[in-house]
């Protein structure tokens, strides 16, 4: 799939993705990232600190945004920056889509360069990780 | 506990950087992080494929750098934390007793990392700052991280806050 920087007006909206983290997929991305906090894998101690199941590990959540930004740009973009933030849990059973919206298109040293507002948010409405990034496109010859 | 002792202690290792190998991606680890996310893209599995589109091996995903919690096999289990994280993992501190939590990622990525590359990790504190919240005082860090590979080229900086409480 190929995007290019002309076709991409300020407006667009992105096309979205939704996730839904089960049990084994947190097991094993704590095990991928040799991640040992057990509030992602002890549902009981994950209930000693108050929540109601294990937790979605913060960077699995920045995982999903950047599948949506480097998706959503195909073969010729290049992701250069996302910054994001957690700012309400997720657990096992929730469905997670992520969105995004562009923001703002600018010529930079010779390339296109387009940001996006992203959110990723909880079934209930919650948005769970608000972000931003920053695609590069080549410019069409001239 | 939050103390303005340790507030203190924090604020004295303000620009104080540390270098550590963290090893080399390997294609295995690459296309595992990738299963684990739901990640599909033939440029994190595929070899020819990642090689027509100009790189000498698949490459990470973008995030998956910052994402690895350890590089090497970890502590004994006897020693983690009742938490399971490890123990005295932020500025050589006792922080035992403190929570530490995530508080937000900026992440620049300047060239793909590709399977193969030995990464190092140059980390440096830049900014400490106390804010009052509901549940008592906070203390919230600020890093800078840069992953480079052998030739000291820049891959990634990740710009990280940490939130202790």
């Amino acid at each position: 799939m190929r995007r290019e920087f002309s076709q991409i007006g300020i407006g667009d909206e992105i096309e979205e993705q939704s996730h839904r983290p089960t049990q084994v997929q947190l097991f094993r991305y704590s095990a991928v990232t040799w991640n040992s906090h057990r509030i992602h894998y002890d549902r009981p101690y994950a209930e000693k600190e108050g929540y109601p199941d294990v937790l979605v590990q913060s960077h699995l959540h920045g995982a999903f945004l950047t599948k949506l930004c480097t998706d959503w740009m195909g073969e010729d973009g290049r992701l250069v920056r996302l910054a994001l933030r957690v700012r309400r849990f997720a657990v096992p059973g929730d469905v997670l889509v992520c969105r995004g919206t562009v923001v703002d298109k600018a010529v930079v040293d010779g390339e296109g360069r387009v940001t996006l507002r992203l959110e990723e948010v909880r079934s209930d409405g919650e948005v769970c990780a608000p972000g931003e990034a920053v695609v590069a496109f080549p410019l069409a010859e001239t | 506990m939050i103390t303005t002792d340790l507030f203190d202690e924090i604020r004295d290792r303000i620009g104080h950087r540390e270098t550590i190998g963290l090893g080399v991606v390997t294609a295995l680890q690459i296309r595992r992080y990738a299963r684990a996310v739901g990640e599909d893209n033939p440029l994190y599995h595929d070899p020819e494929y990642a090689r027509k589109r100009g790189f000498a091996d698949v490459i990470a995903p973008p995030n998956m750098v910052p994402s690895i919690v350890d590089w090497g096999e970890g502590d004994v289990e006897e020693e983690l934390l009742t938490d399971g994280t490890a123990p005295g993992h932020l500025l050589g501190l006792d922080i035992s007793d403190v929570r530490i939590m995530g508080g937000g990622e900026e992440m620049e990525f300047h060239r793909p990392v590709t399977a193969g590359t030995r990464l190092t990790l140059h980390s440096e504190l830049v900014d400490v700052a106390q804010r009052q919240a509901k549940t008592g005082l906070m203390i919230v860090l600020s890093f800078r991280n840069n992953y480079r590979d052998e030739a000291g080229i820049p891959l990634l900086t990740c710009n990280r806050t940490v939130l202790l409480r």
